[in-house]
């Protein structure tokens, strides 16, 4: 049986961090669909397929990248929401911040978050860091299945 | 406790005077009974010598006696030789010789104490035998018709008893002189005795007065100090400033000083109640159960309405011995606080604006923090997309960009580089003001080795001598003393990057018991002393950036982390002779 494709969500409400991370995504030449959203209750919407997501048949992403600092619903909520859901709470959340403040990573990590990466300010590095994500996630890590 | 002091004190006085008594008697008895025993001496001296007088007349007489009897004798005998027929001699003779026995007899009673007499009384005795049988024998002779002629002159010759008489009398005499000069003697010396027991006596009446008279002039002084002492006593109550009474256990005033009156109004015998100001009936509750029970009233705090105002007060309360009278009275002492209370609110008052500015400024403390927080962060993603964008830009213009337009795409990102250092600085910065400490045991000398091999790892072309003292654990926060030594150390390498032989120095100064002093020393650029006060700010730099790069944040992050932990920071340097840094942690958390 072959392994079924899911898609990374990119949760991210700069467009230019969200231009430069596909960017780097796209050039690691990954099968993977990447679905961006603005921020944190567009992520809800589209992981409980809600709102203008209602309806959506994929199945649970293969990795969520998910900014803090984000208009509505910041990305500790958003975090809590899936951990606390009984069908998302497995999925791999990788924050992708600029902050390196003790209370966010102390809060991400007791939520449970996978990884917690601070966005490189130098540009080939940030490339760097982001290929590798979505290698490690999308590619190498095994889902638990169903 | 004062009653029993008293007492002993009335003990000890009690002794002392009953010992003076005695002393007196004594002296008393001593100068009277001395004086009667040498006059009963002198007296009984003197009626022995009238007695040796007359018994001395008593002596002569009976021997003149005795001598007249002998003569008598002798004289009839003479009588009765001439007529031996005469019956009246013969009867003298007879009444005579019958006389001298008893006279003998007596005088050897009254000289019984004298064996010299006693003597004599027997040679005149046998004398006076001898010359009667003389006699007798002549009387007899002439009777028988012989001639009596010498017998009669043999008995007056042969035994010459008026010679043996005349001794008697004599030894007598000289006895009654003697005595008579002993008894003189006697008087003589009774005499001087006598006046000498007269000064005698008259020195100890006039010891006794001068002590009874020194004894009264102390007493007199005594009882002067000791009214001086109350009278004193007195004032102090009088014009002490805190009212004093003396109440009954009725409640009503016995005594009570002038600021009692000057407060309250009352005189002596009002009740204590009287006065509003104390008719508070918890307050005279607790006094009635000072009368009862005995226990001290104790600071009782009392809001009293008065003319001059309302006042504050503490009333203390206790029972007190009255002297001139068997019943207790109950002391009460009144403290005006008023003034206290009035600084007491004042106080509550400051400590709560201070309260409020504290409020204000840890209120506008966590805003700037926020504000810090949120610019950093929101500084950095254009500043990640510039210098991203440019790093696309360049390699999007390829080798079809010509020189000048490959340097501003550089110079792009080599500021946003820059300006992405200053505000990763700048945040660190500022977490170091906002977060709590972890205190630890920190070793600093494992923890000065690690920062060095992290800092010289990437220079292994750079000659540097390191002079490194023995370092104590001290107890701080692990992360912020490593950014400490991170930052001193990279300074020091950093300044001394210019000379041949840079030397590193890192020690102690001398421990006080209350901080322990470190510094790192380098023989470096130095700096000029006149700006060591700006070395420690933020983003103040005493370097061009073209000499010695850095953002200016490293030392001001070093004083804030030590001032943080209660320390202080200082450095000296002389430009070209290197610069020292120093720091200092209490020792006080830094025991185990």
């Amino acid at each position: 049986m072959m392994k079924e494709i899911r898609t990374i969500l990119l949760v991210e409400d700069s467009a230019a961090d969200a231009e430069m991370t596909m960017d780097a995504l796209r050039e690691a030449r990954l099968a993977n669909p990447i679905v961006h959203v603005e921020d944190g209750v567009e992520a809800l919407d589209y992981l409980f397929q809600r709102g203008s997501w209602a309806g959506r048949q994929t199945a649970v992403p293969a990795v969520v990248l998910l900014d803090i600092k984000m208009p509505r619903l910041d990305g500790i909520e958003v975090l809590r929401e899936i951990r606390g859901s009984e069908r998302l709470r497995r999925v791999p959340v990788v924050i992708l911040s600029s902050s390196r403040e003790e209370s966010d990573l102390a809060q991400s990590w007791d939520l449970g978050v996978n990884a917690y990466v601070v966005k490189p300010v130098n540009a080939q590095q940030f490339f760097d860091a982001v290929q590798t994500l979505g290698q490690f996630w999308a590619v190498m890590n095994e889902m638990r299945p169903g | 406790m004062p009653e029993t002091l008293g007492g002993t004190a009335n003990g000890l006085r009690w002794q002392e005077s009953s010992v003076r008594l005695i002393a007196l008697l004594m002296t008393l008895i001593l100068i009277v009974g001395l004086a009667f025993l040498i006059r009963m001496q002198v007296t009984s001296s003197t009626v022995n010598s009238v007695e040796w007088v007359a018994h001395t007349h008593e002596v002569e007489a009976r021997v003149f006696e005795l001598a007249s009897s002998l003569n008598e004798m002798e004289a009839a005998a003479f009588a009765s030789q001439y007529d031996p027929l005469s019956q009246d001699a013969a009867h003298r003779y007879g009444e005579a010789r019958a006389r001298y026995g008893p006279i003998l007899e007596k005088l050897r009673a009254l000289t019984l104490d004298n064996p010299a007499q006693q003597e004599r009384l027997g040679m005149l005795r046998a004398q006076i035998e001898g010359r009667v049988k003389l006699f007798e024998d002549a009387v007899m002779n002439r009777a028988e018709g012989r001639a009596a002629g010498s017998g009669l002159m043999d008995a007056v010759t042969r035994f010459p008893v008026d010679e043996t008489l005349d001794a008697i009398i004599g030894e007598e005499q000289k006895l009654k002189n003697q005595r008579e000069t002993a008894a003189a003697r006697r008087a003589t010396v009774g005499n001087w005795i006598i006046g000498a027991a007269s000064v005698v006596q008259l020195l100890l009446l006039a010891g006794i007065i001068w002590g009874s008279e020194n004894q009264l002039r102390r007493r007199l002084g005594a009882e002067a100090t000791a009214r001086q002492a109350v009278e004193r006593s007195r004032m102090i109550v009088a014009t002490v400033r805190e009212p004093i009474a003396v109440i009954g256990q009725d409640l009503a005033l016995i005594e009570c000083n002038q600021a009692f009156t000057d407060y309250y109004g009352l005189e002596r015998g009002d009740l204590f109640s009287k006065s509003a100001a104390w008719n508070d009936a918890m307050l005279l509750q607790r006094l009635r159960d000072v009368a009862l029970t005995r226990r001290e009233l104790w600071d009782y705090e009392l809001t009293q309405t008065l003319d001059t105002g309302t006042r504050h007060v503490v009333v203390s309360a206790r029972m007190m011995a009255l002297p001139d009278s068997r019943e207790s009275g109950i002391l009460v002492t009144v403290s005006d606080i008023t003034a206290r209370k009035q600084a007491e609110a004042q106080i509550l008052e400051l400590n709560r604006q201070l309260e409020g500015k504290i409020e204000q400024i840890s209120e506008s403390n966590r805003e700037l923090e926020a504000f810090s927080y949120s610019v950093s962060h929101d500084l950095r993603a254009p500043l990640r997309h510039i210098a991203g964008f440019a790093e696309k830009l360049r390699s999007h213009l390829g080798e079809g960009a010509d020189e000048r337009t490959r340097h501003y795409a550089d110079v792009v990102v080599d500021s946003s580089r820059r300006m992405s250092s200053l505000i990763e600085d700048l945040l660190t910065y500022s977490r170091l003001g906002r977060h709590a400490m972890r205190l630890q045991g920190v070793d600093m000398q494992a923890m000065v080795n690690e920062v060095r091999i992290a800092l010289t790892s990437g220079e292994e072309d750079r000659r540097v001598s390191w002079r490194i003292a023995p370092l104590p654990v001290v107890i701080a926060d692990e992360n912020m003393i490593r950014l400490v030594w991170q930052n001193l150390i990279d300074n020091a390498m950093k300044y001394s990057g210019t000379r041949e032989n840079a030397v590193v120095e890192i020690g102690m100064g001398e421990a006080t018991p209350l901080e322990y002093t470190f510094f790192v020393r380098d023989n470096g650029v130095g700096f000029d002393p006149a700006y060591s006060d700006k070395l420690f700010g933020v983003f103040q730099r005493l370097h061009k950036a073209s000499e010695f790069a850095g953002t200016g944040i490293g030392l001001a992050s070093v004083r804030r982390i030590i001032s943080r932990h209660g320390g202080r920071t200082w450095a000296e340097s002389e430009p070209g002779h290197g610069a020292t840094f120093h720091f200092s942690l209490p020792r006080t958390q830094n025991q185990f």
